[in-house]
């Protein structure tokens, strides 16, 4: 099983959150299932980020593949805990 | 430093990220950049969405008042009013896995003071000025 890789956008927040929404449903559409998730460059996040990684997280369950996250910088990662994501998301 | 207060105008999103730096300059001697930060992309985003309704012609107003101690913001947008506003002090299970939702809660989270009149949101952060590294 190849996992496919994603880099997180720096300012993963509205108009950035919603590109790559887009861009992950179109891989999504053409078969992958399988995410990692890359924050090393990513530190800031809003609701609108977490939506879109809670509705990749939906679609991927429901196919029975897999979303991992990992890197996340602690201001980001505080944001989970505020909201119980990291308790959802498996984070390395 | 003195009191700094501004009115900022805007329609739309479009400009949002560029006035919000503006204002993060503003405070970089202060420890809660990222909190405003995102106090302000939510706020901003829900004036736009829910206020507002998506459209482009509505003006947001955000007005900002800042001294050495705290910062108060309000944004005021075009619509009918927060009505019945009811915010969780956490995320229960039935609504972690929500696509939406989380906006209010966050920014109640990162701010010391939060209340609606009306059409207006007005948030209250106090502020920690940074410590200078070179006496570190």
């Amino acid at each position: 099983m190849n996992d496919k890789n994603m880099l997180i956008p720096k300012n993963f927040s509205v108009d950035e959150a919603d590109q790559f929404r887009e861009k992950v449903n179109a891989l999504i559409d053409k078969g992958e299932k399988d995410f990692v998730l890359d924050f090393n460059n990513c530190t800031f996040i809003d609701s609108t980020g977490l939506g879109v990684l809670v509705g990749i997280y939906k679609k991927c369950m429901e196919l029975n593949g897999s979303l991992k996250l990992h890197s996340i910088h602690p201001q980001v990662m505080r944001i989970f805990k505020l909201t119980r994501l990291d308790k959802v998301f498996e984070i390395r | 430093m003195g009191i700094k207060k501004d009115e900022i105008i805007l329609y739309g999103l479009d400009e949002h990220k560029d006035v919000i730096d503006k204002i993060i300059t503003e405070i970089e001697n202060f420890e809660e950049s990222f909190d405003i930060r995102l106090m302000l992309i939510e706020a901003l985003t829900n004036a736009f969405k829910h206020g507002n309704k998506c459209c482009v012609e509505r003006p947001i107003y955000l007005r900002y008042v800042l001294n050495e101690k705290n910062i108060k913001f309000e944004i005021e947008d075009s619509g009918t009013g927060f009505k019945n506003i009811n915010i969780p002090d956490a995320i229960y299970d039935e609504n972690l896995l929500n696509d939406s939702g989380r906006g209010l809660f966050l920014i109640k989270c990162m701010a010391d003071k939060i209340e609606f009149k009306n059409n207006i949101l007005i948030i209250q952060k106090y502020l920690t000025a940074k410590k200078n590294k070179a006496q570190n």
